[in-house]
């Protein structure tokens, strides 16, 4: 057996032993790390309006967002804005990823941010 | 597992990029959910056994490369946690030292300061992997960073395309995207 399929099946083989609580931190990790990048994504694109970062999120997050929808979120971001709602940047992992789910990134040893 | 397996490289003086859905994912253009990192790496594969291997066993496994298109590709797994890290080795070709001198260092939240494929040279990547496939998940990946990317210059990845004989593929992706 070549290699990499020994590599493919030994993965494949560990993600079906996982246990639960673990697979929840990991993947609650790349999704945390998925919110991180897509800011920083902005960041480096220079977009800092609230309407344009929501549309901006919008577009790197749900791709598959009928543009009808992510029209109406940017409307209500801009109109909060107003409003002196500002969007606020994620700054732990429980922003993005809910307290359970953070609890078990932290008793994994993953970074969860500042909180 | 990835940071480890960059430094790891780092540390055998192996200069490296990361590549693929991991790419994307720095740059901000997609979700990922795997463990998995491809990595373009610069080291003769007849040196694999005797720079790359130490530095990875025995914390790790480590295949023998595979013959693949145009290039090698190496993998390693770390010996107990999920996650793999696929080894692009590509032979010697104008289009491979541009997306050398081209990779951006980018300061990720998960990886800190590493070294990353350009857009243009990771949709050119994608397009080459599609291999012919404007349906598949490749294909997918190429329409987001054509649809979502400011500033994309596409004159480079037509320029690299038609090296690679991929030009009228993109021409058809392009069009498909708008």
């Amino acid at each position: 057996m070549p290699a990499d399929a020994l590599f493919a099946r030994e993965l494949r083989d560990r993600e079906l032993s996982e246990p639960a609580e673990d697979r929840a931190a990991r993947l609650g990790f790349a999704t945390w790390t998925t919110h991180l990048r897509v800011w920083a994504a902005a960041d480096r694109a220079g977009v800092s309006e609230d309407g344009d970062l929501a549309a901006f999120i919008a577009s790197r997050l749900w791709p598959d967002l009928p543009a009808a929808w992510r029209d109406r979120f940017v409307e209500v971001v801009r109109a909060r804005a107003a409003e002196g709602h500002r969007l606020s940047r994620p700054s732990a992992a429980e922003d993005v990823v809910g307290e359970r789910v953070a609890a078990l990134m932290r008793a994994h040893g993953y970074p969860t941010g500042d909180r | 597992m990835r940071r480890d397996v960059i430094e790891r490289l780092d540390g055998a003086a192996i200069s490296c990029f990361v590549t693929g859905s991991e790419a994307m994912s720095i740059h901000g253009l997609a979700y990922r959910a795997t463990d998995g990192i491809d990595l373009v790496i610069r080291i003769d594969p007849v040196a694999y056994e005797a720079r790359l291997r130490p530095a990875f066993e025995p914390a790790y496994l480590v295949n023998e490369p595979l013959r693949i298109g145009h290039g090698w590709l190496g993998a390693v797994i770390h010996v107990t946690a999920i996650g793999k890290a696929d080894l692009i080795m590509r032979d010697p070709d104008p289009w491979g030292e541009a997306a050398f001198a081209r990779r951006v260092r980018v300061d990720d939240p998960a990886l800190g300061p590493v070294w990353v494929s350009s857009v243009e040279d990771l949709l050119v990547a994608k397009l080459e992997f599609a291999n012919g496939d404007l349906a598949g998940l490749q294909a997918r990946d190429c329409r987001r960073i054509v649809e979502t990317w400011p500033g994309l210059d596409l004159d480079y990845v037509r320029a690299r395309a038609s090296g690679l004989g991929l030009a009228g593929l993109l021409a058809e992706l392009v069009t498909d995207a708008g």
